[in-house]
């Protein structure tokens, strides 16, 4: 397996974790592993949203950081690390990542314009009316987009 | 109208062997990692022209002797 591959991996764990903590710090519902999480948000303050944001921003440097570190002591006195297919391969991780953010983004300002235009149905909906719901959409997307780039590395190295 | 995609083929399997090279020992010499040299061989990955060139360069044959299009 190639170290990008292998780094792929790990990383895609670290974003798991990361989304279960994002989960856990936002919504309440059943009781996984001694935290709540579902599907209903709860109301926070501005104090505890921010505390929250950078706590994810500094597990992720933490984890990208223990990650790349652990490689590159296991990796020794490896040549090549990343040759042209890994940059290839990466490219197309990133668009693949650009796209899911972008459709869901617009999926997110679609269903606030539709929501206020033609409100009133019973379909399911994001209470973005809200500080938390807001924060809560943007950060879920920014935290699906990373899996999903590590989800299309994996996939790219298997596929090619 | 775009034109049909075509396919990279390559003799490096036959190349290498017949020369007792493993696929590290190319990759090294090519500035490549195993795997993608592995891809090449297996038709999943087709190289940059450099890459080729090299590659080719590596076995001292001609470019057209380690690789075809087929169209």
């Amino acid at each position: 397996m190639p170290q990008a591959e292998r780094y792929a991996w790990m990383s895609l764990i670290a974003w798991a974790a990361i989304l279960f903590f994002l989960l856990t710090r936002f919504t309440a519902g059943v009781e996984v592993l001694g935290q709540s999480l579902g599907l209903t948000i709860v109301e926070q303050s501005a104090g505890r949203l921010l505390w929250t944001y950078v706590s994810l921003a500094v597990i992720a440097i933490i984890a990208e950081s223990v990650i790349a570190g652990v490689l590159a002591v296991h990796a020794g006195n490896a040549d090549i690390e990343k040759d042209e297919r890994d940059l290839a391969i990466e490219a197309r991780a990133n668009l693949a990542s650009y796209w899911f953010t972008a459709a869901a983004l617009n999926v997110i300002v679609i269903q606030v314009l539709a929501n206020a235009a033609y409100g009133g149905h019973t379909l399911p909906q994001l209470n973005l009316t809200s500080l938390t719901g807001v924060a809560f959409a943007l950060l879920l997307v920014l935290t699906l987009g990373e899996i999903v780039k590590r989800i299309a590395l994996i996939w790219n190295y298997r596929a090619a | 109208m775009s034109p049909r995609k075509g396919r990279v083929r390559n003799n490096i399997r036959n190349l290498r062997t017949a020369r007792g090279l493993s696929q590290g020992a190319l990759a090294e010499q090519v500035g490549a990692t195993r795997q993608t040299i592995n891809a090449i061989e297996q038709e999943k990955y087709a190289p940059s022209l450099e890459l080729a060139f090299r590659i080719a360069y590596a076995f001292k044959v001609p470019f057209e002797d380690v690789w075809e299009f087929e169209d």
